[in-house]
């Protein structure tokens, strides 16, 4: 088998290159987008940040001294050529307001986020899969009753907004039941509600697509010719079924992932975490440009390279994507 | 019979047995696809089946591979395979014997292979699975069937994804495949219609070649009457669920009886037909699955339709050792004129 073995190296490698290429690409030019358009933001929206910092009434000389410490006074090409400087070195400056930087404000407060978005994206992926793949294998035998049943449920979980199935998560399972707590941030416990608040109603989308995609693959030909092997149950799952699901599912989850993370963002204020959402607020209304360029790069960093490897886990498990994207 | 081994036994044993076979939708009100089909396939015999869209030729091949869609059920008779009846296996037993006796080939090879592994896994599964062999061992017998299909570089083909490969080429990979258990019986349901015209023939040729070489009895499901006159042993001919003639295929065209296959084989074109002559068409449609038929499916169609044939099924009567058919016209101009039916020999 040494020939075969060279020859699939040879031809994939250069594959794997090229596809791994072009993602990165993308990735790279959505983040380029990113930093213009939260330069540009910033600027955009009224109001004048030194103002803001000093109030109504304050003196003109004082004003002009701070938007020169601010670096506010300088043309909109060094500050952009600056700002550019800084997110290349991680360096998102120092906060208007309390003189933290920004790397330490995101180091402090990044946690509390993205262990109630980890969590979701857990959910949503698990739960997402699982169920929509045992709904999938139920109603390939016409069963009109659970596949309503499936419809009704998934599509009333699927358009609930986060905060009210927040709020109906936590009079159930912490008023009533009190089996989690209500608010608060640090241990794990206290991020499962939150997790459930922001990923159900993906996590019940994400179950409609997988059984949709569960009966086309159980209705292919390949499926029939690999029933006809009668091969052990799982076997048939895990070979023929699961891979032919994951291919186009992957990517789903993956833009799904990057909803979460910027609902995580919001649901916080809902559980009272201490997250990058409170600071990014904050940020926004008082003008504090560097927390809100810093955090928007930040997460959207996030959400790029969540993506990104959505993106490969897929084209590793279905060959198809990746020629797709090289072709 | 030409390719069938002569130091075997006399009458070589059945690999596939259907009996009175009712095959109907799981429902309320069923459907009925098949209306109690019987047929046998003895070992090393090429059998072709035949019949239009509807005709539930395809359900026959799934019923025996033990794969009928969900929602369709058998409602009564029996599928032997190999001299075992489905219905008395435990599912365990019966999934060994399908999985190792009977191979399948389907219509449309470029959906026939799981279009995200390699050849080589999917191919060696039911040796791993079936019989145990270790995987670089059955890699190496996987090359040598490919080898036997007439692929040259099986190293490559076995590294590759489905969808590097031809239409051809894959058809030969599913039929390679299909071999590896060393099967009784192929089940080949439609495995020309989506091939390119001259890859066709190529494909019919390799498996009237297995046939006679491996000594594995082809079940080819075809709605080209011709064709499977010219490459089979023998001939069905199915008409809305029902066998209406069942031949040796060199009697085909001199001994045809049922009106049906009468009017099939004349439907077909030679390269001798004009390519502006009209081709000789069959009036009127089948019968909708739905439809409740008391007599004959062909009667409102049938030149020869009588009174009899829109009240009561025909039977099915033996004109010879090899040649039933069930047709009322038939059987009566049988009890008129017995001396020209018998066999000539």
């Amino acid at each position: 088998m040494t020939t075969t073995t060279t020859v699939r190296a040879r031809g994939s490698t250069m594959q794997w290159a090229r596809f791994l290429l072009i993602r990165l690409v993308r990735a790279v030019v959505v983040m380029v987008v990113l930093v213009v358009v939260t330069f540009a933001m910033v600027r955009l929206v009224p109001g004048d940040p030194a103002q803001r910092i000093l109030g109504m009434n304050a003196d003109p000389v004082a004003l002009a001294a701070t938007r020169e410490r601010l670096g506010l006074d300088a043309a909109w090409l060094t500050q952009f050529a600056d700002y550019v400087n800084g997110v290349l070195t991680f360096d998102f400056g120092t906060s208007f307001q309390t003189g933290e930087t920004v790397s330490k404000i995101i180091a402090d407060r990044v946690w509390p986020t993205l262990q109630a978005a980890l969590l979701a994206i857990v959910l949503v992926a698990v739960g997402g899969l699982l169920v929509g793949l045992w709904a999938g294998v139920v109603t390939e035998r016409r069963r009109p009753v659970t596949e309503a049943t499936f419809s009704g449920i998934t599509g009333v979980i699927g358009i609930l907004p986060p905060y009210l199935l927040g709020t109906l998560l936590v009079w159930l399972f912490a008023v009533q039941l009190q089996w989690l707590p209500v608010a608060g941030s640090g241990s794990l416990a206290k991020a499962i509600l939150p997790a459930m608040a922001l990923g159900l109603a993906p996590m019940a989308m994400l179950a409609r697509v997988v059984r949709v995609e569960t009966l086309t693959v159980l209705g292919q030909d390949y499926m029939r010719l690999a029933r006809s092997k009668h091969l052990p149950g799982i076997r048939l799952f895990t070979d023929h079924l699961l891979p032919n699901v994951l291919g186009p599912v992957l990517p789903i989850l993956g833009a799904l992932s990057a909803t979460l993370i910027g609902g995580s963002v919001v649901i916080e204020r809902v559980f009272a975490r201490p997250g990058l959402g409170e600071e990014l607020a904050q940020g926004v209304q008082v003008g504090d440009f560097p927390v809100v360029q810093g955090l928007v790069i930040f997460l959207g960093g996030v959400v790029v390279l969540t993506s990104f490897i959505a993106d490969v886990l897929a084209a590793i498990i279905d060959p198809r994507v990746r020629r797709a994207v090289v072709r | 019979m030409g390719t069938a081994p002569t130091t075997r036994d006399e009458v070589p044993a059945d690999v596939i047995g259907l009996s009175d076979l009712v095959v109907t939708t799981e429902s309320s009100d069923p459907v009925v696809i098949l209306r109690g089909v019987s047929l046998t396939v003895r070992a090393g015999e090429l059998v072709g089946l035949v019949g239009e869209s509807g005709s539930g030729k395809s359900t026959v091949a799934l019923a025996i591979a033990d794969l009928l869609p969900e929602g369709v059920v058998r409602a009564s008779g029996s599928v032997r395979v190999n001299g075992e009846a489905l219905d008395a296996l435990p599912a365990k037993r019966r999934g060994a014997l399908l999985g190792r006796k009977v191979a399948l080939v389907l219509q449309d090879p470029s959906a026939s292979l799981n279009p995200v592994r390699r050849i080589g896994p999917q191919m060696i599964e039911v040796l791993r699975f079936h019989f145990g062999v270790s995987r670089a061992e059955a890699l190496r017998l996987a090359a040598d069937r490919l080898r036997e299909v007439g692929i040259d570089d099986p190293g490559r083909v076995l590294a590759s994804y489905p969808d590097m490969l031809s239409g051809g080429m894959k058809q030969r990979v599913v039929i390679a495949m299909g071999l590896l258990a060393g099967p009784e019986v192929v089940i080949a349901d439609e495995p020309t219609t989506a091939l390119d015209v001259r890859v066709q023939a190529s494909v019919l040729d390799l498996l009237v070649r297995l046939n006679s070489e491996k000594d594995v009895a082809i079940l080819l499901v075809s709605h080209n009457i011709v064709a499977v006159g010219e490459y089979c042993d023998r001939v069905i001919v199915m008409y809305a669920g029902t066998i209406v003639e069942s031949l040796a295929a060199a009697d085909l065209m001199a001994s045809a009886r049922h009106p049906y296959t009468r009017a099939l084989i004349g439907s077909v074109p030679s390269l001798e037909t004009p390519t502006q002559a009209e081709l000789p068409t069959i009036p009127g449609s089948p019968p909708d699955p739905g439809d409740v038929l008391a007599g004959c499916p062909f009667e409102p169609r049938c030149p020869l339709a009588r009174a009899r044939c829109a009240t009561e099924l025909p039977r099915r009567i033996a004109l010879d050792e090899s040649h039933t058919v069930a047709c009322w016209a038939v059987e009566e101009e049988l009890a008129q004129h017995p001396v020209r039916l018998e066999p000539s020999c």
